[in-house]
């Protein structure tokens, strides 16, 4: 349920941003790939997630924004039979479930590179922080942190107006955050689309 | 204005729909009691199990109990503590241990004992056989009451809430401490899961366990 809490903080806050007039609103579905130390702990795929961002045009070519978005990724594992627990003699036996929980809350700045057209190309860039929770469920025992990073990502991507108010918009970023308390650095490579609405 | 109006009203149905997005893509997680099931176990890596042929193992499962509320420590159910006893005696077989039962004709190379609790709480614990050691019939006679099991490499396994838990510890009693009046435990086995599920899936959960207890300790 953390991650409604955290919806609901962001979503207060987006209001805002329309009142500054040319504005627009984003949601996306998100997927993401994870790299590095996020792989280590959890080898697969988040088909879970999605983002929400909404801004404003400074001028023709460069919006700024607040962007909120979730990536779950979670693997189950079967019944199987760990020895030497941190060096120990300890040897346990059961499934294990991993969770790794990313909330990235994040400024926004992108450049777009054809503001006249239909489709819209842009690179984009994002500072903020990820509210990682890590998870591993193990019988019934959990092991569990969560903390707060510094993050940043480069991205890259495209929008597709169909209509005034409406487009089409597909992105890919490079999520970084920086190691926090017990949880080392975490990364994973973005697939992010949806749709954008263009706020007069 | 139109437009307008069209962008509020497809914005607020994306953002409410978003949590039955969130919800309806939430990852599992276990879904059967026996998913919890979890065996552990501990040995002590200075103890050399290829010397051990002789154990002894009273006819008792022991309740385990939180010394604060003692009267809670009820006996644990006769049919279970046979089905544990006959289980762990079985396994010792297969490993080519041999029970003894009387100490007439000398000791045995260990002693185990088996403790089963439904745990409320998290930390240290005693056991009843903190008291029997005194009258039970066959232990060495220096060991009176008040002698506790003590682990020497370093804790034992962690316990938890509202589970149940069989535990299985192999004491060595050529190596008691008589100073501080102490037995070191040189391994534990420890099933535990969840209390539920009714008597027969408990029973095949418990052999199930004391099994891989087994399998999981080559070194005996």
């Amino acid at each position: 349920m953390k991650h409604l809490r955290y919806f609901a903080f962001v979503l207060a806050f987006f209001p805002g941003f329309f009142a500054l007039g040319q504005g627009y609103f984003t949601t996306t579905y998100n997927i993401a790939v994870p790299l590095g130390n996020t792989k280590d702990f959890i080898d697969k795929t988040s088909p879970r997630g999605f983002g929400i961002e909404a801004g404003a045009w400074l001028n023709d070519n460069v919006s700024l924004g607040l962007e909120f978005s979730w990536n779950g990724f979670y693997k189950e594992y079967d019944y199987d039979t760990y020895h030497n627990i941190d060096g120990s003699t300890l040897t346990l036996s059961g499934r294990m479930w991993r969770y790794t929980n990313v909330y990235p809350l994040m400024g926004v700045v992108k450049y777009y590179l054809n503001s006249d057209s239909d489709f819209e190309a842009f690179l984009g860039a994002g500072l903020g922080t990820f509210i990682i929770n890590k998870r591993t469920d193990f019988g019934l025992y959990t092991l569990e942190d969560h903390q707060w990073h510094f993050a940043m990502y480069p991205e890259v991507g495209f929008i597709y107006w169909f209509s005034d108010a409406t487009g089409f918009t597909f992105n890919t970023r490079y999520n970084w955050a920086a190691k926090s308390g017990d949880i080392d650095a975490q990364s994973n490579l973005g697939f992010n689309f949806g749709f954008v609405f263009y706020s007069f | 204005m139109t437009q307008k109006n069209n962008f509020r009203t497809w914005g607020y149905l994306l953002i409410l729909s978003l949590p039955f997005l969130l919800f309806s893509c939430y990852p599992g997680g276990p879904e059967y009691v026996e998913d919890m099931d979890l065996v552990a176990t501990k040995y002590d890596e200075t103890f050399d199990f290829s010397k051990v042929n002789t154990y002894i193992m009273p006819d008792t499962v022991m309740p385990v109990y939180d010394p604060d509320y003692s009267e809670d420590a009820d006996p644990v159910d006769a049919q279970m503590q046979k089905l544990i006893l006959d289980e762990v005696e079985k396994q010792f077989d297969q490993l080519g241990y041999e029970r003894i039962y009387d100490t007439i004709n000398g000791y045995p190379d260990v002693y185990v004992t088996l403790s089963a609790f439904t745990s409320t709480y998290v930390g240290y614990y005693y056991d009843y056989w903190y008291y029997w050691w005194g009258y039970y019939p066959y232990w060495p006679p220096y060991w009176g009451g008040g002698y506790y099991p003590y682990y020497p490499w370093g804790g034992a396994v962690v316990y938890s809430y509202t589970t149940g838990t069989v535990l299985i510890q192999m004491m060595d009693p050529n190596h008691v401490d008589m100073d501080e009046q102490k037995i070191p435990v040189v391994w534990i086995g420890a099933i535990n899961g969840l209390a539920e599920g009714g008597q027969t899936n408990i029973s095949e959960r418990i052999k199930r366990g004391i099994g891989q207890v087994f399998k999981q300790s080559d070194y005996l």
